[in-house]
C-alpha cells in the first residue's frame, strides 16, 4: 500500500508531424488504499498517465512518487506495481496457474511451495481453482478476466493500476465484475488507479473520479461532486447519460434574467450577483426539467419554456423525451409513461435551484445546481447515482 | 445464344468448376512430385534399367504386377536395392550428408540468434535509420549470388593471406557466408511474427518483474516459437540445398551434400543408381523433420501475416 503523488507530470510524444502533448502538467494525490477512477474521452491522456505511474512510459518532466519514494526513473519490475491489461493479455503459452505464479517467480524469492500455496489462495478467492490447468486460448472472455485479476491480485502489490479491464466484456458481466472489483479493492485495501472511458465505472467505483481532456486535468472530486459541481462545461458534458443539455443564453444584469431567442427566465438577485460576463451556457440536467401540458395549471409558469416534442424513448421505468427549443436539442427524462406524441407542444420546467450556468467562452461553471453532494464514504453516495 | 437446355444449373456449374480446379490441381501436384518419384524409382534399378532408351514410368511390368498380387512376397525380389548398399563405398557420402547438417545446422542457431534481436528491434524499437537500414537488409535479396561469389572469394583469400584465419573450405567459412545470406531473411521474417505479439503482453511481463530481455526470452520467443520454427526451416533448407557459393568456397572435407553427390558423376561413368539412392536417403531426415514440425510450421507460416 502506499501514496501516489503525481507532480507537475508532462509526457510529450515525438512524431515526425510534430509533437504531441498527451499529459499536461498533471498535479494529482492518491491517498493510500484510495480507488481512483481516470476517466475521460479517448486521447485524453488517461491510459498515458496510467502507463507513466506503470513505469511504461518515460516521463517528459515531473515526478511520481510512491510513499516517499520517487519512482520516476524507476523501471517496471523496481515499482511494486501490478497491472490488469485491456486486453488482458496473458501469457498464451503457460497455464493460468503459471500465468499467476509467474510475476511471485519473477519479482520476490518466495521458494515453489509459497508460491503455489498464493496462487492456490487467490485462486479461491477468485473463484478460479477449476480453470488454473488451463492455459487462456482455453477459457471464456470472462474466466480470462479473472485470471488476468488473479495474476495482479497474487503480487499483493504496492499499487494496482487497471487499463479498461471491463471493456471487453459483454454488459451484463460488466456489471457484475464493476461490483466485484469494488468489493475485491475494498477487501484489499491497496490504491488503484482505474483507467476507464466509461463513465458509468466511473460514477459507480471510484472513491474519487478524474476527469481529463485533452492531456489536461478536468477536476478531482468525488463522483456526485464531478457529477453536480462540475468544474467546467466539459465535466458538465461528459458524465451524465443522457447527457446535460446546454443552451446558449445571454444574461441581463438589470433586468435579472437570462434570455434566449425563445424564452426568458428572471433569476434570483443572489444568483445575479455571481453573474460574470453575459455571453453564457445554461445547463440542465435530463431528469432536472420536468413536462407540463397546461403551462396555465403550473405554479411558476414565468419558468416554462415551450417545446415540441420530437422522439419519445420509453425506457420502462423512465421515458426519455427529446424535444426542440427554437431549433435546438433538449432532453428530458421524466418518471413513467406520459402519453405524448411526437411534435405535441409542451411545456419544460426549468427550476432555477436545479440550473448550471458556464461561461460561454471558457467552460468554467459559474453556477451549479443545489443537488446535495455527501462527502462520507463515497460507496453509498455512487450506489445512489447508479440509480441516477 | 446457348439453348436453355444446354445451360448448367447453379450446382452444375458448381460442380464443373470443383472437377476444373481439382484438375488443375492435381497436374501441379504431378509436376512438383514426378521428379522425387522418378528418384525414388530409379534408386531401386540397375544401371540397365535407368539408361534403357525408354524407360517404363512404372516400377513393374503389368506380368510381375500380377504375380506381385498372387504373392506380395515377390515384391521383394523385385525391388533392386543393390544402389543403397553400394553407394556408402563408392563415395563418401555419409561425410557429405554430416557436413551437410552441420553446416545448415549452424548456419539456422546463428541466423536464428542474429535474427530473432534484429527481428524484434525492429518491430518494437524506433530508431533513426530503420528504414534505411530495414531496407538495405531486404536489397541484399536482390542481388544475385554470382555477383558476390568471385568478390567472396577475393575476400576470403585476402583474409586468408593477411590475418592468418583459414576460410576457405572450412566450416566456419561456408557457415559464415550462409549466415550472412540468410540473416536478412530471418530478420524480416521474424519481424512479422513479433508484431503479431501484442504489446500489453511484453508490457505485463515487464510489470511482473521482467526486464525487457528477460521479457523478450520467456515470453515473447516461445509465443513467436511457431514463425521461428518457419524461419528455422526455411534458413536450414537454404544452407543444406546451397550449391553455388559451395562449389567454391565448400570444398575438401567440408564438402556439403549437395556438391558431393555430383562426384557420382565421374569422367567414365554415371553411377546414377546409387546417385538417386544417395539423394533418397538424404532427403529422408529432411522429410521426416518437416513432417514432425509440419504443424507449427504452417500455424507460423500464416500466424505472421495475421493481426490479432
Amino acid at each position: 500500500m502506499s501514496r501516489v503523488t503525481i507532480d507537475e507530470l508532462t509526457k510529450v510524444y515525438d512524431s515526425p508531424s510534430g509533437s504531441i502533448e498527451a499529459v499536461d502538467d498533471l498535479t494529482l494525490a492518491i491517498d493510500d488504499g484510495e480507488f481512483v477512477v481516470f476517466v475521460g474521452p479517448s486521447g485524453c491522456g488517461k491510459s498515458t498517465t496510467l502507463r507513466c505511474i506503470a513505469g511504461l512510459e518515460t516521463v517528459t518532466d515531473g515526478t511520481i512518487e510512491f510513499g516517499s519514494e520517487d519512482v520516476t526513473d524507476q523501471k517496471p519490475k523496481e515499482r511494486d506495481i501490478a497491472m490488469v491489461f485491456q486486453n488482458y493479455a496473458l501469457y498464451p503459452h503457460m497455464t493460468a496457474r503459471k500465468n499467476m505464479a509467474f510475476g511471485l517467480k519473477m519479482s520476490t524469492d518466495l521458494s515453489e511451495d509459497e508460491i503455489e500455496d498464493r496462487v492456490e489462495e487467490t485462486a479461491q478467492m477468485m473463484g478460479i481453482e477449476e480453470l488454473l490447468a488451463d492455459k487462456p486460448k482455453a477459457l471464456s472472455g470472462g474466466q480470462q478476466q479473472r485470471v488476468a485479476l488473479g495474476r495482479a491480485i497474487v503480487r499483493d502489490p504496492s499499487v494496482f493500476l487497471m487499463d479498461e479491464p471491463l471493456s471487453n466484456l459483454d454488459a451484463k458481466l460488466r456489471a457484475q465484475m464493476r461490483t466485484e472489483l469494488q468489493q475485491l479493492q475494498h477487501d484489499l485495501d491497496v490504491t488503484t488507479v482505474y483507467v476507464t472511458h466509461d463513465q458509468t465505472e466511473a460514477m459507480t467505483m471510484g472513491d474519487r473520479i478524474v476527469v481529463l481532456n485533452d492531456g489536461e486535468l478536468q477536476q478531482v472530486g468525488t463522483p456526485l461532486e464531478c457529477y453536480h459541481r462540475p468544474a467546467n462545461r466539459f465535466v458538465a458534458g461528459f458524465l451524465g447519460s443522457p447527457p446535460m443539455n446546454f443552451l446558449p443564453v445571454e444574461a441581463d444584469r438589470d433586468a435579472g434574467e437570462l434570455s434566449h431567442p425563445r424564452f426568458s427566465l428572471s433569476l434570483s438577485d443572489s444568483v445575479v450577483a455571481d453573474l460574470d460576463g453575459t455571453e453564457l451556457v445554461m445547463g440542465l440536467r435530463p431528469e432536472h426539467g420536468s413536462l407540463t401540458t397546461t403551462p396555465d395549471a403550473h405554479p411558476e409558469p414565468d419558468r416554462l419554456v415551450e417545446a415540441t416534442v420530437t422522439v419519445t424513448e420509453p425506457m420502462g421505468d423512465v421515458t426519455n423525451v427529446y424535444l426542440d427549443v427554437g431549433g435546438e436539442s433538449v432532453t428530458v427524462t421524466a418518471g413513467g409513461h406520459l402519453g405524448l406524441t411526437d411534435g405535441e407542444s409542451v411545456w419544460l420546467y426549468v427550476p432555477e435551484a436545479k440550473l448550471h450556468l458556464f461561461d460561454a467562452e471558457t467552460g468554467t461553471a459559474i453556477k451549479h445546481s443545489d443537488e446535495p453532494i455527501e462527502s462520507t464514504r463515497v460507496s453509498e453516495a455512487s450506489r445512489h447515482a447508479e440509480t441516477v | 445464344m446457348i439453348p436453355d437446355e444446354f445451360r448448367l444449373t447453379e450446382s452444375g456449374r458448381e460442380t464443373l468448376f470443383n472437377l476444373l480446379s481439382k484438375g488443375a490441381l492435381g497436374c501441379l501436384l504431378l509436376y512438383a512430385l514426378f521428379p522425387i518419384y522418378w528418384m525414388i524409382l530409379s534408386s531401386f534399378r540397375t544401371r540397365a534399367e535407368i539408361t534403357a532408351a525408354e524407360p517404363s514410368v512404372l516400377p513393374f511390368t503389368l506380368d510381375e504386377a500380377a504375380d506381385a498380387i498372387q504373392d506380395p512376397s515377390v515384391l521383394l525380389t523385385l525391388l533392386e536395392y543393390e544402389n543403397y548398399l553400394t553407394m556408402w563405398d563408392r563415395f563418401p557420402v555419409f561425410d557429405y550428408f554430416v557436413n551437410s547438417l552441420i553446416i545448415a545446422s549452424v548456419t539456422t542457431v546463428f541466423a536464428l540468434a542474429v535474427g530473432c534481436l534484429g527481428g524484434y528491434a525492429f518491430s518494437r524499437y524506433r530508431f533513426p535509420g530503420k528504414i534505411g537500414v530495414g531496407g538495405a537488409l531486404l536489397g541484399t535479396q536482390m542481388i544475385p549470388g554470382i555477383l558476390i561469389l568471385l568478390p567472396m572469394f577475393l575476400l576470403f583469400v585476402w583474409i586468408q593471406e593477411t590475418l592468418a584465419i583459414p576460410l576457405i573450405d572450412t566450416y566456419h567459412g561456408i557457415i559464415f557466408v550462409y549466415t550472412t545470406f540468410t540473416v536478412p531473411v530471418a530478420i524480416w521474417m521474424l519481424r512479422g511474427f513479433f508484431d503479431s505479439i501484442p504489446n500489453a503482453i511484453e508490457e505485463a511481463a515487464r510489470v511482473d518483474g521482467c526486464s525487457r530481455f528477460q521479457a523478450l526470452v520467456r515470453v515473447v520467443l516461445p509465443m513467436a516459437a511457431p514463425g521461428i520454427a518457419a524461419t528455422g526451416m526455411f534458413v536450414f533448407l537454404t544452407a543444406f540445398n546451397e550449391v553455388l557459393f559451395a562449389s567454391v568456397l565448400a570444398r575438401g572435407d567440408v564438402t556439403p551434400f549437395a556438391i558431393g553427390i555430383q562426384s557420382f558423376e565421374t569422367q567414365t561413368t554415371a553411377y546414377w543408381g546409387e546417385m538417386m539412392a544417395a539423394s533418397t536417403v538424404a532427403t529422408a531426415p529432411i522429410l521426416i523433420l518437416f513432417i514432425l514440425f509440419q504443424k507449427p510450421i504452417v500455424e507460423g507460416l500464416t500466424e505472421g501475416s495475421v493481426k490479432q
